[in-house]
C-alpha cells in the first residue's frame, strides 16, 4: 500500500514539473519579431566549438555570420561585395624592384631571368601587377582591437589559400593597406584576381594571437627554394624541401589545434551560448556597421530530419531556410503559415546520370543510345518542377554556364538529344543488343543494371525512381539502390554501380569555368572511372589527373589535353579561354559520359512577418510561391541570389538590408 | 633459523592452498568473467577490422563536406582536409590497432580524427547521461507497468482487461518504435503544441545548473521521448509477464493454494509474481545492457543528443577511433550487465545449477 | 498373395488413423474463435500475395501529371509522388513482405531455439562457446556490417534478405531460451526422465519444447515485425535494391518527403495499418494455438 502511494506521488511530482517547464520556456516565438532575432537551421558536429578558424567549427552558419574576409563573392552570380575592405580593389602595374624585399632576392632573380632581364637597367624596367586593397578604418576584431593589414599578411602566409598560388608576395604597406603582388609568369586576369581574393576568409588569423606560429611559417616559406618548373603551382611559387615540409606541418598542426580563449573572428555576430543542438550568436558591437544591424541575436537550431526542419519553419521558430523543397510539401507549408515566402534561384549545376565506363556493357554506342531513352521533361517534373530541362549530355558545366563561356557558334552546334525510344532501340541493336519479350539481352544474358543515388538528397532520389521506372518501361531491368553510402562507394575501383544519379556538372565556387572542370576532374570523373595518370607519374603536373585529349575545332589539327590546361585556366586571356571551353565542352559532349536531365533551381524560404527587406516584394505579395526564376544578368538575378545565405553569406545582414520586423 | 624457515614454508603452503581453494570454490565466477573478457577482446578485434573494410576515404568525405560548406574547389578542400584531420593515411592497420589497444589500457577509448580535443571519453561524458536518463526512466516505468498489468491480466483471462491488453499489445507490437514516436510528435508537438518536438533543453532561455527553469525545461523536453519509449516497450513486458504468469499459474502449488482458499490477490502477490518474474529478469538485463548503445532512430526523431545518434553519424563520416571506442563501451556494458545477470540469477532462482 | 494384402490393409489402417486424428486435432484447434479469426485474416493475406497481382496488376510507370491524387474509385488509396497507384503498390508488395517476414522469423526462431536448447541442456564448454558467440552478436551493431556488405554484394531475393536480417535477431532469443531450459532442467519431471532413462530426444521434444513453446510463438510474431522494419534499413544502406512496393519502403519514403503534407501522412498510414492488421492476426492465431495445444493454459 505504502509502495503504491509512493509511486503515485512520485509520478505526480514528475508530471507537475514537466508542466511547469511549459511556463518556464518561451515558446511564443511566432508572429512578429519580438526579440530582434534571426533564426535558422544549421548543422555542426561537435561537443565543443572552441577552435578558431574553420578547422573545428564545421558549423555552416559560422561561415555566414561570424567569419569574414576582405571581400566575398556571391556564388552563381559572381557579384563581389566588400566585407572588411574599403572600396574596390585597385589593380596597377608597379616596378618589380620595389617589391624585391617582400618577394625575396632569390625570387626576384628568378623572375628577372625568366623575363630576359639581365642588366640592372632592364631589371629596373620590369613590372609586376599589384592589387591594392584598403581596409575599413573602423574594421575591428570581435574583441575590439583594430583589424590591420598585418593580420591579412598573417592569413596568407599561414593558410596558403588557392590565390597564393598566383602571388609572389603579400605586403602590409601600412596598417590599413594590403598589397598583393602577382606572379608575372602566371598572372590571372583582373576579374579572376578579384574572385580569387574574394574566396579567402582573411579575417581569421589575428597576428598578435598567433605570432608564435605565423612567424616560423613565414620564415620557412621565405627560405624555401623558388620553384623553377613553370608547369607546377604552389603557394608563393616556393616549394619546401623535405625537412622544411616536416617542420611546416608540425607548426601548422600546432596552429590548427591551438584553442585561443575567444573565437577569433571579425563578423557581425559572435558566439555566445553553445549546446549540442542549439547555438546562440549575439551582435558584435564593434562591427563597422553595428548601428545599421537591427538583429540582436541569431538562433541556430540543429535538425536531423526534414520533418523537424519543416515544422520549425511553419511554426515560426525558424525564419530562413535555403534549399529545395518538394512542390507539394512546399505548398502545404505555405498554406500552414501565411508569413512564409519562397524565392527561387539558379543552381550552377545539373542533375543527371553518370555512366561507369569501366563496365563492359556501357560502350560509347550504348551511352549514345541511352541519351534517347529518357523523357527528361518528366523526370524534371517529378524531381523539381521549377527546374529547366536540359537535353545535353554531360558537358563539363551546366548549360547556362556553357552558354556564357562558349562562343555562340559552338554552343549552338552542341548536340541535343530528344526523347526518341525508336532511335534508342536502333542504336542499341547496332551495338549487338537484342530485344526479346521480357526485355533487352546483350551477349546472351539479360541486361541488368544497377542505378545508385544518394538517399539523403531528395532531388536525386526522386529523379532516380523516375529514371529507373523509365528504363524498366524501356525493357532494361534496373536494381535501384538508394543508399546513404553513395559518396564512398561510387569512386571505388570495383564499384558495383553501373549508373549513378546525382550531379553531372556542378560548380562549387565562382562560375569561371575552372570550378566546373575541377569538380568534374576531381569528383565525377572518378565515379565515371575515366582513365587517370597514376599518382607517381613523372610529370607532376599531370599526376593524378584525368587522361582526356580533345581535338581542335574548325580545322585546327592540334590536340588539347585536359590536364595541361586545367590548372592554368586562370591565367589565359578571354579569347583563348572561349576557344578552349569550346574544345573541351564539345569533346566531352561527344564522349557521352553522362546524361543531363535538368539544370537545378534552388530556393530560399523566408518569413516576411519577422524579417523586413526581403526583395522581389512585387512578386511574393501576389503569390508567396514565387516561381519566377530571374534570367542571368538581370537585376532580379542578383537580388534573389543574395537572399540565399549559402551563396551570399552575410550580405543582407551585414549591410542592413534585412531588418527585424518588430512593427505591431 | 631453521624454525623460522620452516614456519615460513608452512605459511606459504597454507596460503597457496587457501588461494587454490578460493579459485576452485569460485571457479564458476572466474570462468564466467574469463569468458566475458575473451568475448570482449574478440568483439574489439572483429569490430576494428570490420570498420576499416568499409569503403570510403575519410579525407575525401571530409573534403566533400568542406567544399559544400565553403564554396571552394574540391582540390583545395582535399588539401585543407588532409591538413585539418588528425589522420595519417599512411599508418597501416596493425600499428593503428596496437596503438588503439595501448590507449584502451590507459583508459582512453579513442581520439577523433575529425576534431581536436574530442574523444570517445568526452563524448560519453556529455552524451551518455542524456541517453541513459530517457531510456532508463522509460525502461523502469514500462517494466513496472508491464509486470503489474501482465500479472493482473493473467489471472482474469476472460475479463475485459485481457481483451484491452491484447489489443494494445497487438497494435503497439506492430508499429515500429520510431513511427510511434513520430505519431506522438505529430499529435502533441506539431498540432497541439503542448510539448516541444525536439531537443533536450532550451539553451536559448535557460542555463544548465541546478536551477528550476533548467530542470523544468529538461523534464518538459524529455516527456515525449520517455512517453514514446514507454508506450512501445510496455506492450512487450505485458506480453511476456502474462505468458510467464500463465505458465506459473498452471503449477500444482497454485492449485493447492487455491484449494486452501487463498484469495486471488494473495496468490498473485505471494506466489505468482516472484516465480513469473524470473525469465523476465534476464530480459530486463539484456534490455538494460542494450541501452548503452543508444537508440538511433528515436534520438534522430527527437533530435535528442544521445549516444546512438553520435555513433551512427560518426560511422558515416568514418571517424573510426571514436566509433570504435563508443561501440566498445556499449559492448562492454552489454557484456558486463549480462555477466551480472548470469551471476545473480542462480541466487534468485535456486533451481538453476551453477555451471 | 495374402502377405501383400495384409501389407495394404496395414497401410490403409495407418492412413485412416492418421486422417482421423488429424481431423480431430483440426476440430479442436478450430474450435477457438481467436484461432479462426487469425487464420482467416492470414489466409486472406496469403491469397492477396499469390493472386493479388493478377486481379490488380501493378503498373510501375511514373505518371507525374497525376501525382498526389485523392482517393477515388480508380485509385482507392490515391496516388503517390510519382503518380503511381498506392493500392496496387501495396498489393504487389504483399508477397515480398510476407516472404521476408516469415522467413526471417523462421530463421531467427529456429537458430535461436536450437542453440538455446543445446546450450541450456548440454551445458559445459558447449554452453560457454555458444554464449560467447551470442554475446558477440549482441554487441556488434548491425549498421556497419550492413555498410560493409553493401560494398560487396547486392541482395535480390527476399529469402537472402531474410537471412541477413535474422543474423542479428537470434541472439536475444537464444539467451532467453537457454535460461528457461536451465531452469526447467532442474524441475522434477525432467529429473524423473533421467531416472527413467528416457532418451535425450524424448526429453527435448516432448518435455522441454512444449514448455517454451508459447514463448517461441510470441517471439516468432515479434520477429516478423522487426524483419519488416529491418528490411527498410537494409534498403537505405544500399544493400538491397530499393523496392517501391515494399510496405516499409513506402512508409519510409512518405516520412522523408515531409509529413507536413497531409497526403504523405495518408500514404504512410495505409501500409502501417496493413502491418498492424497482419501482426494482430498473427498474434491472435498464436494465442489461439497456444490455448488449445498447451495443456497448462486450460482456462480457469
Amino acid at each position: 500500500m505504502k509502495k503504491r502511494l509512493l509511486c503515485i506521488s512520485v509520478g505526480i511530482v514528475l508530471a507537475l514539473t514537466a508542466c511547469l517547464g511549459l511556463f518556464a520556456c518561451d515558446n511564443t516565438n511566432k508572429g512578429k519579431n519580438t526579440d530582434d532575432s534571426f533564426a535558422m537551421v544549421s548543422s555542426w558536429t561537435t561537443s565543443g566549438l572552441v577552435n578558431h578558424y574553420n578547422s573545428n567549427t564545421n558549423c555552416t552558419a559560422y561561415d555566414y555570420f561570424v567569419v569574414e574576409g576582405l571581400y566575398r563573392y556571391v556564388r552563381s552570380t559572381d557579384e563581389i561585395f566588400a566585407q572588411l575592405a574599403d572600396g574596390n580593389p585597385v589593380h596597377t602595374r608597379e616596378p618589380m624592384s620595389s617589391y624585391k624585399d617582400v618577394m625575396g632576392q632569390d625570387a626576384f632573380d628568378y623572375y628577372a631571368e625568366q623575363l630576359d632581364a639581365s642588366t640592372p637597367e632592364e631589371q629596373a624596367d620590369l613590372e609586376v601587377s599589384v592589387t591594392t586593397v584598403k581596409i575599413r578604418p573602423n574594421a575591428k576584431w570581435q574583441n575590439g582591437e583594430d583589424f590591420t593589414a598585418k593580420d591579412v599578411w598573417a592569413y596568407y602566409y599561414m593558410i596558403h589559400p588557392t590565390s597564393s598560388n598566383y602571388m609572389v608576395a603579400v605586403k602590409a604597406a601600412d596598417d590599413k593597406t594590403v598589397q598583393f603582388v602577382w606572379n608575372p609568369l602566371k598572372e590571372p586576369n583582373d576579374t579572376v584576381k578579384e574572385l580569387l581574393i574574394a574566396q579567402d576568409k582573411s579575417g581569421t588569423v589575428k597576428y598578435d594571437e598567433f605570432s608564435m606560429y605565423v612567424d616560423p611559417v613565414f620564415n620557412i616559406v621565405m627560405n624555401s627554394p623558388v620553384n623553377r618548373n613553370s608547369a607546377l603551382w604552389g603557394a608563393f611559387n616556393r616549394f619546401s624541401t623535405d625537412e622544411q615540409i616536416v617542420e611546416l606541418n608540425k607548426t601548422r598542426n600546432a596552429f590548427f589545434s591551438y584553442s585561443p580563449s575567444w573565437y577569433i573572428a571579425t563578423g557581425p555576430f559572435k558566439p555566445d551560448v553553445f549546446s549540442a543542438t542549439q547555438i546562440k550568436l549575439v551582435k558584435n558591437e564593434f562591427y563597422w556597421n553595428a548601428e545599421n544591424i537591427g538583429f540582436k541575436i541569431i538562433k541556430l537550431y540543429s535538425s536531423n530530419d526534414l520533418n523537424q526542419t519543416y515544422q520549425l519553419i511553419s511554426t515560426g521558430y525558424v525564419d530562413y531556410f535555403d534549399g529545395f523543397i518538394q512542390q507539394d510539401t512546399l505548398e502545404s507549408m505555405l498554406d500552414s503559415n501565411p508569413d512564409l515566402v519562397n524565392l527561387k534561384m539558379y543552381d550552377p549545376g545539373s542533375i543527371g546520370i553518370t555512366f561507369n565506363i569501366k563496365k563492359p556493357l556501357l560502350t560509347l554506342g550504348v551511352r549514345k543510345a541511352f541519351q534517347y531513352i529518357f523523357n527528361r521533361e518528366e523526370i524534371k517534373d517529378a524531381a523539381n518542377p521549377y527546374a529547366t530541362t536540359s537535353y545535353y549530355p554531360l558537358l563539363g558545366m551546366a548549360a547556362s554556364e556553357a552558354q556564357t563561356y562558349m562562343s555562340e557558334k559552338h554552343f549552338n552546334a552542341l548536340k541535343k538529344y530528344e526523347y526518341n525510344t525508336a532511335k534508342a532501340e536502333e542504336l542499341l541493336t547496332a551495338e549487338g543488343w537484342t530485344k526479346q519479350n521480357d526485355g533487352w539481352y546483350a551477349n546472351g544474358k539479360k541486361v541488368e543494371l544497377t542505378l545508385a543515388c544518394p538517399s539523403g538528397h531528395d532531388i536525386s532520389a526522386t529523379a532516380g525512381e523516375a529514371a529507373a521506372a523509365q528504363l524498366e518501361k524501356f525493357g532494361i531491368k534496373i536494381n535501384l539502390l538508394k543508399t546513404s553510402n553513395f559518396y564512398s562507394q561510387a569512386p571505388e575501383e570495383n564499384s558495383t554501380y553501373d549508373l549513378m544519379l546525382e550531379w553531372t556538372d556542378l560548380n562549387m565556387s565562382f562560375s569561371y569555368p575552372t570550378g566546373s572542370y575541377n569538380q568534374f576532374s576531381s569528383v565525377y570523373a572518378r565515379w565515371i572511372h575515366v582513365e587517370t595518370y597514376p599518382n607517381n607519374y613523372y610529370d607532376t603536373q599531370k599526376a593524378g589527373s584525368v587522361k582526356l585529349v580533345f581535338d581542335g575545332l574548325d580545322g585546327d589539327t592540334n590536340k588539347y589535353e585536359f590536364a595541361d590546361y586545367i590548372n592554368s585556366f586562370y591565367s589565359i586571356d578571354e579569347s583563348e579561354l572561349q576557344y578552349l571551353v569550346d574544345v573541351f565542352n564539345t569533346g566531352l559532349s561527344e564522349l557521352c559520359l553522362g546524361v543531363q536531365f535538368f539544370q537545378n533551381v534552388t530556393a530560399s524560404t523566408l518569413n516576411v512577418g519577422r524579417i523586413k527587406g526581403v526583395p522581389l516584394e512585387e512578386y511574393w505579395s501576389e503569390n508567396r510561391n514565387v516561381t519566377y526564376v530571374p534570367q542571368a544578368g538581370t537585376d532580379d538575378f542578383f537580388k534573389v541570389a543574395r537572399t540565399n545565405l549559402v551563396y551570399a553569406t552575410n550580405y543582407m545582414l551585414a549591410y542592413g538590408y534585412y531588418q527585424p520586423n518588430s512593427a505591431k | 633459523m631453521t624454525q623460522s624457515k620452516q614456519k615460513f614454508k608452512s605459511f606459504v603452503k597454507k596460503a597457496g592452498k587457501a588461494i587454490a581453494r578460493f579459485f576452485v570454490k569460485y571457479k564458476y565466477f572466474f570462468a564466467k568473467i574469463g569468458v566475458a573478457l575473451i568475448t570482449l577482446a574478440l568483439t574489439i578485434i572483429l569490430l576494428f577490422f570490420l570498420l576499416r573494410l568499409i569503403p570510403g576515404d575519410i579525407v575525401e568525405l571530409y573534403a566533400l563536406k568542406l567544399q559544400a560548406q565553403q564554396g571552394i574547389t574540391f582540390d583545395r578542400a582535399y588539401e585543407l582536409a588532409s591538413q585539418l584531420l588528425n589522420y595519417d593515411p599512411n599508418e597501416d592497420v596493425f600499428s593503428a590497432f596496437f596503438r588503439y589497444v595501448g590507449g584502451l589500457f590507459r583508459g582512453q577509448l579513442g581520439e577523433s580524427y575529425l576534431e581536436t580535443g574530442v574523444s570517445a571519453n568526452t563524448l560519453l561524458k556529455t552524451r551518455l547521461p542524456w541517453t541513459l536518463f530517457v531510456s532508463s526512466v522509460a525502461l523502469f516505468i514500462s517494466f513496472f507497468l508491464g509486470v503489474l498489468i501482465g500479472g493482473f491480466v493473467a489471472q482474469r483471462r476472460k475479463g475485459i482487461g485481457n481483451k484491452i491488453a491484447s489489443a494494445y499489445i497487438a497494435v503497439s507490437g506492430s508499429i515500429p518504435d520510431y513511427l510511434m514516436a513520430l505519431l506522438l510528435v505529430i499529435v502533441f508537438a506539431y498540432k497541439l503544441n503542448w510539448f516541444p518536438s525536439q531537443n533536450n533543453y532550451d539553451a536559448f532561455n535557460t542555463t544548465p545548473g541546478f536551477n528550476f527553469p533548467f530542470i523544468g525545461s529538461v523534464l518538459h523536453h524529455a516527456f515525449l521521448p520517455i512517453l514514446s519509449y514507454t508506450l512501445v516497450q510496455t506492450g512487450n513486458w505485458i506480453l511476456h509477464m502474462r505468458g510467464s504468469c500463465i505458465g506459473v499459474l498452471g503449477e500444482d502449488y497454485i492449485n493447492a493454494a487455491r484449494a486452501r482458499g487463498l484469495s486471488d490477490r494473495t496468490i498473485r502477490n505471494k506466489y505468482m509474481r516472484k516465480n513469473a518474474l524470473l525469465p523476465l529478469v534476464t530480459m530486463f538485463g539484456v534490455t538494460f545492457g542494450a541501452l548503452f548503445g543508444g537508440a538511433t532512430l528515436m534520438e534522430s526523431i527527437f533530435n535528442y543528443p544521445g549516444i546512438g545518434l553520435e555513433i551512427s553519424n560518426r560511422i558515416v563520416t568514418k571517424d573510426y577511433m571514436v566509433v570504435q571506442g563508443l561501440i566498445f563501451f556499449s559492448a562492454a556494458m552489454v557484456i558486463v550487465v549480462n555477466l551480472i545477470v548470469d551471476l545473480i540469477y542462480p541466487l534468485i532462482d535456486p533451481r538453476v545449477k551453477r555451471g | 498373395m495374402s502377405k501383400a494384402k495384409n501389407f495394404f490393409i496395414l497401410v490403409g489402417k495407418t492412413l485412416r488413423e492418421f486422417f482421423i486424428s488429424f481431423g480431430k486435432t483440426c476440430k479442436k484447434v478450430f474450435s477457438n474463435p481467436k484461432t479462426i479469426a487469425g487464420f482467416v485474416i492470414l489466409a486472406l493475406f496469403v491469397f492477396i500475395a499469390i493472386f493479388g497481382k493478377l486481379i490488380f496488376p501493378y503498373n510501375a510507370d511514373t505518371d507525374v501529371a497525376n501525382k498526389y491524387l485523392n482517393p477515388s474509385l480508380e485509385h482507392p488509396f490515391g496516388t503517390d509522388w510519382l503518380g503511381r497507384d498506392v493500392f496496387r503498390q501495396m498489393i504487389a508488395g504483399t508477397s515480398s513482405i510476407l516472404e521476408i517476414a516469415f522467413f526471417s522469423a523462421i530463421f531467427t526462431v529456429v537458430i535461436g531455439t536450437v542453440l538455446g536448447i543445446v546450450s541450456g541442456f548440454v551445458g559445459g564448454w558447449v554452453d560457454k562457446i555458444i554464449m560467447g558467440i551470442t554475446n558477440i552478436f549482441l554487441s556488434i551493431p548491425s549498421f556497419p556490417v550492413y555498410l560493409l556488405l553493401a560494398a560487396i554484394i547486392t541482395i535480390d531475393t527476399p529469402i537472402s534478405l531474410a537471412m541477413v536480417i535474422s543474423i542479428w535477431s537470434w541472439a536475444g532469443l537464444c539467451r532467453a531460451i537457454r535460461v528457461q531450459v536451465m531452469s526447467l532442467k532442474e524441475r522434477d519431471f525432467i529429473q524423473i526422465c533421467a531416472v527413467m532413462r528416457m532418451s535425450k530426444a524424448h526429453v527435448i521434444f516432448k518435455e522441454l519444447l512444449p514448455n517454451v513453446f508459447s514463448y517461441i510463438v510470441i517471439n516468432f510474431v515479434m520477429a516478423m515485425r522487426n524483419a519488416i522494419m529491418a528490411s527498410v534499413g537494409i534498403m537505405l544502406v544500399g544493400l538491397a535494391a530499393y523496392d517501391p512496393t515494399n510496405w516499409g519502403a513506402i512508409i519510409n519514403a512518405a516520412r522523408t518527403k515531409g509529413l507536413i503534407n497531409p497526403q504523405n501522412v495518408a500514404i504512410l498510414m495505409y501500409p502501417l495499418v496493413a502491418i498492424v492488421i497482419f501482426q494482430s492476426a498473427m498474434l491472435m492465431l498464436a494465442n489461439g494455438l497456444d490455448e488449445t495445444l498447451n495443456p497448462r493454459l486450460k482456462v480457469m
